[in-house]
């Protein structure tokens, strides 16, 4: 089911979407949905990295764009937004790797993270 | 046909996939872990967005096409109360099975590391798979390098480090 909205443009917006449509040849009522649908996500997806990039909760900001949390991960990727952040535990990780494969190698190398004075 | 050298159970996260995906070493992982995976984790993988018509993002192509290589859960275990269902069942299963969790986001694996869990992040795993031999240290460079930008400048320099020290005891 369908349901009417209406908005009020200027006349210069109205002036750009006559431009369009003639460009386009899109049917009107067609063209308003789509640039509605559109802008509505463009808004919720950029309200989510807002929140995200303050709260660095991918779960929330993935219903707050309206998508999966994996498409989202790759939305934030693809703009080249840090997913993984500071403080590090790079050292601690291949420490652990290192016990869980038996590679001493890696070992020697987690002790060369490790930041100075840790 | 070479053979397979013994594997260390991991479980997947959604974050882990979708940057190992990005760092072009999810198909890698499976040289050196028996990826499990949690339902939540493959149904947030594989979700499509609400209302729009059917397009498969690549890191979901890649899993279903490797998907018969990777252990599906079948053990169930009650989730987490906090994060997210993929997240909150990914550490809860890892506690339960006592395997390494891959995941790449920090306040989860800053979580489950308090639970005493191993935790791995995608640029541990790269440093692992150059020092277990899997890949090159020239490939280990090149795929930190696709994930820079979306790794914190600190933890990227450290992987470097450690591939300096690899390298130096080739």
């Amino acid at each position: 089911m369908l349901t009417t909205k209406s908005i009020r443009l200027t006349e210069e917006e109205v002036a750009q979407l006559r431009e369009y449509l003639e460009i386009s040849g899109d049917v009107e009522a067609v063209a308003l949905r789509r640039a509605a649908v559109r802008g509505i996500r463009e808004l919720r997806l950029a309200e989510a990295i807002r929140v995200y990039l303050e709260d660095r909760d991918a779960e929330y900001g993935a219903r707050i764009a309206g998508l999966p949390r994996a498409q989202f991960l790759h939305v934030l990727a693809d703009k080249g937004i840090s997913v993984l952040d500071a403080p590090s535990s790079l050292a601690t990780e291949l420490e652990a790797l290192a016990r869980c494969f038996g590679d001493e190698r890696l070992a020697a190398a987690a002790v060369e993270v490790e930041p100075a004075g840790a | 046909m070479t053979e397979r050298r013994d594997r260390i159970p991991a479980v997947l996260d959604t974050s882990f996939w979708v940057l190992a995906y990005r760092a072009e070493i999810a198909a890698n992982c499976l040289d050196l872990f028996d990826i499990i995976v949690p339902k939540a984790v493959a149904q947030e993988i594989m979700a499509g967005e609400a209302g729009v018509v059917a397009r498969e993002y690549p890191y979901a192509t890649l899993f279903r096409h490797i998907q018969h290589e990777l252990r599906m859960s079948d053990v169930e275990v009650a989730p987490l109360g906090i994060f997210g269902p993929g997240e909150a069942e990914a550490i809860a299963l890892a506690a339960q099975l006592g395997a390494v969790l891959l995941i790449n986001e920090r306040p989860g694996a800053q979580y489950a590391r308090n639970m005493g869990l191993d935790v791995a992040t995608v640029p541990a795993v790269i440093v692992l798979l150059r020092s277990q031999g899997v890949i090159s240290d020239r490939a280990a460079r090149r795929k930190l390098g696709l994930i820079a930008s979306n790794t914190a400048p600190s933890i990227i320099e450290e992987a470097f480090r450690a591939l300096d020290a690899l390298r130096t005891d080739d």
